[in-house]
């Protein structure tokens, strides 16, 4: 294989993506292969799967391949009237910072959003003091482009298998993963309780595909790069394919900070520290980025200069606004014999009986449940251990429980609300002098009913399926989360969206925007699987554009 | 270093029959990157005391002993999570630092207040020092340390505790890095799934 193209920064290519990850993977893949110059900028290092280690204490403890917050701190705050705290441990907003971004950490759950998802205002009405909107697209529009993430990317499942499944066109390219002990229980709990479980879509590879092995069930999923290249990452699937076009170049410990625009007030490029925190600017006919609902709006608002005061494609101020994370429950349970969930996949048996929001329940929300490991053995120990922790012999007891426990856990919906916000911390700077982002979240109260709604049901699964013994993690307010949604919201009206239907900036011609910061409403949990059907689409729209010359 | 045959001789016995020779041919280059991965970590740490005082690894060990006692399996003194306490005395990790050294001396202030015969923490008898311990269990300094115990006995071995995996097998994780189905009791038996009036897949 002849070595990936370079380009020097000095000339203009075509377009330059901002972020490696699920989407900018997508993006630079389709580009590229449509016969364009792409250079992707990465902020983060360029690893291979043999630097990912079982680590549990350097991944989940210690930011060994996620955003530092010491190097790029963040402040969190639950209202504008709050003091925004330094956050310390982990970021309030948690992201993979490497090339394939949180593609390479997720738990590769890829569920599509139902045909609901899209129009649930005019389903449902409006609910007062929130931003809850119909998108601007329907399910039918992108239905094409879930196949094409299911086929192009790689995800195993079942089609058929769930009666709430949204129509599709295809069935899935691989098989599902082999069942676990968590899924055989799940199911036969679910099951005498008249509901519907069935197999879990996920983006690993169940038998070999497209060049890569099936997985080998080592366990280390969620939180982890996957060492056998089983896992659809970016890293393993559109990041190389991109390069293979000998037309895009993935520039990695490439920092973008700022996208700069010209007298006509178009977007010229980007500004970006390399490797040697030197300051370079690579030019480019069209900027997309795709550096996820925390830094995408960040890189905006930073972006601010005299033409665009409030920052860049924000004359509506809603960039970094209606911040959603997905609520969500845990309700771990042990059963008699051992099921030993570290061996394998995190999860491979889901249902949807109670994805729709149901007016009756009297809030707004609704959600899936999984039956998974959930934690590995560090943090598995730790949340066993209760507060104040138990100690001495009885707890001994309780840790020797664990190849016998399970989680089922709910993931559910987030509304959008103007006051939860990324916006630009005015003090407070990033190693490399880049003003750092504030996080204002709180939970509107329906969010955290449908958790608690959604983990009584767990309970009464687990409860069936004959666990001897139930704890359920306290729903809380949510202050970490790896989902980040929201900030650059799509929609027709300039006045009430960042983004156009086709992710082109209102305000911005030549600027382009697409990742977890486009959705309009949170789903249920399980974002990517969207987040790549939506850069899919978007490639095709920014490519029909460049060839018409309308960028 | 775990070696490829003993990873595959380890998987056969795990997937007997056609499975096994089937999934092994189709997956030989990442049985052998994960071979490779199996002794990418050391399994041991370092086995001296370089960040902590004395008297601060003796508290520290103490204390351990009595969250994650040893009885008839090991515990935190055979993981050696001291050690794993002092790497991250010197690494800054997990809040140890200046604060937490103090509180921890604390220990050894607070015995002597109301044991003024005994030397220090780890000098009192396995009844006092749980009866010193409940005191403060309630305390940030309790949750802590105790988290530091729970990390330091299940972290990988590299960083000093967890010595030999010991606390691994005290919670029944194995450490192989590849596994075939069966995975546990409840998935050995498992017809197949069958969606509502459908057929097995």
């Amino acid at each position: 294989m002849k070595a990936p193209r370079t380009f020097k920064p000095g000339a203009e290519v075509d377009f330059v993506v901002v972020g490696s990850g699920a989407s900018g993977g997508v993006i630079a893949r389709e580009l590229s292969r449509a016969g364009f110059d792409v250079v992707v900028m990465e902020q983060g290092p360029r690893r291979t799967a043999a630097d990912f280690e079982h680590d549990e204490f350097k991944y989940w403890m210690r930011n060994g391949i996620t955003n530092d917050p010491v190097a790029s701190p963040q402040t969190f705050r639950r209202q504008a009237a709050d003091e925004a705290k330094l956050r310390v441990g982990m970021p309030a907003l948690w992201y993979a910072r490497m090339v394939g971004g949180s593609s390479n950490h997720f738990t590769a759950n890829y569920w599509r959003f139902h045909a609901s998802d899209f129009h649930e205002r005019s389903l449902l009405g409006s609910i007062a003091g929130t931003g809850f909107e119909d998108w601007p697209i329907s399910y039918a529009e992108l239905e094409p482009y879930y196949s094409k993430v299911e086929w192009e990317v790689g995800v195993s499942g079942l089609a058929g298998a769930s009666p709430f499944d949204p129509p599709r066109t295809k069935g899935y390219p691989m098989p599902p993963l082999p069942v676990k002990s968590s899924g055989v229980l799940f199911e036969r709990g679910a099951r005498k309780l008249g509901l519907h479980p069935h197999p879990a879509p996920m983006a690993i590879a169940s038998v070999p595909y497209r060049g890569r092995p099936a997985c080998v069930n080592c366990g280390f999923c969620m939180g982890f790069g996957c060492e056998a290249q089983a896992k659809s990452s970016a890293l393993y699937t559109m990041i190389p394919e991109a390069e293979a076009t000998g037309r895009c170049e993935v520039r990695a410990d490439s920092y973008v900070f700022r996208i700069d625009t010209d007298k006509r007030g178009r977007a010229t490029g980007v500004g970006y520290f390399d490797a040697g925190q030197r300051e370079r600017f690579q030019r480019a006919r069209a900027v997309i980025v795709s550096a996820n609902g925390a830094e995408t709006p960040r890189l905006l608002l930073n972006s601010a200069n005299s033409a665009f005061p409030d920052g860049l494609a924000n004359s509506s101020g809603l960039v970094g606004r209606y911040l959603m994370f997905n609520q969500g429950a845990e309700t771990a349970a042990t059963f008699e014999h051992p099921l030993n969930e570290y061996k394998s996949v995190q999860v491979t048996r889901i249902l949807h009986d109670f994805y729709e929001s149901d007016p009756k329940r009297g809030f707004y929300g609704g959600g899936g449940i999984d039956a998974r490991i959930g934690p590995m053995p560090i943090l598995w120990a730790l949340a066993a251990a209760g507060s104040p922790p138990l100690w001495g012999a009885e707890y001994k007891a309780v840790l020797e429980e664990f190849p016998r426990s399970m989680i089922c856990a709910a993931h559910t919906t987030s509304l959008a609300l103007e006051t939860n916000r990324v916006d630009i911390d005015p003090h407070l700077k990033d190693a490399w002098g880049v003003p750092a982002m504030r996080v204002t979240y709180r939970d509107h109260p329906d969010d955290l009913a449908i958790a608690r709604f959604l983990q009584a049901r767990s309970e009464e699964i687990m409860q069936a399926a004959g666990a001897l013994k139930i704890r359920k993690k306290p729903v809380r307010e949510a202050e970490v989360s790896p989902h980040l949604l929201g900030t650059c919201r799509m929609g027709t009206d300039p006045g009430r969206s960042v983004i156009d239907p086709t992710h082109r900036s209102h305000d911005v011609r030549n600027l382009f925007i697409c990742d977890g910061s486009s959705f309009v409403t949170s789903g249920r949990g399980q974002p990517t699987m969207t987040i790549q059907a939506l850069a899919f689409r978007a490639a095709d729209h920014i490519g029909r554009f460049a060839r018409a010359n309308e960028i | 270093m775990k070696s490829i045959d003993s990873l595959r001789r380890r998987l056969l016995q795990a997937a007997p029959g056609t499975l096994g020779l089937a999934w092994m041919a189709a997956n030989a280059p990442v049985i052998a990157r994960a071979a490779e991965h199996a002794g990418h970590m050391a399994m041991t740490g370092p086995a001296s005391i370089s960040h902590l005082s004395a008297a601060e690894a003796d508290v520290a060990a103490a204390a351990a002993a009595q969250i994650i006692p040893s009885d008839d399996t090991p515990g935190a003194r055979e993981a050696g999570v001291v050690y794993f306490i002092d790497y991250c005395a010197g690494a800054g990790a997990l809040g140890v630092g200046p604060e937490f050294l103090e509180s921890l001396r604390g220990l050894d202030a607070t015995t002597r207040e109301r044991f003024p015969d005994v030397a220090g923490f780890a000098q009192l008898s396995s009844a006092r020092q749980v009866e010193v311990l409940r005191s403060i269990e309630a305390t940030p300094f309790f949750a802590q340390l105790h988290r530091l115990v729970v990390v330091g006995l299940l972290a990988s071995p590299a960083y000093g505790g967890n010595r030999d995996g010991v606390g691994w097998k005290l919670i029944g994780f194995d450490d192989a890095h590849i596994y075939a189905p069966p995975f546990g009791f409840y998935d050995a038996d498992y017809p197949g799934f069958i969606a509502d009036g459908g057929q097995a897949s």
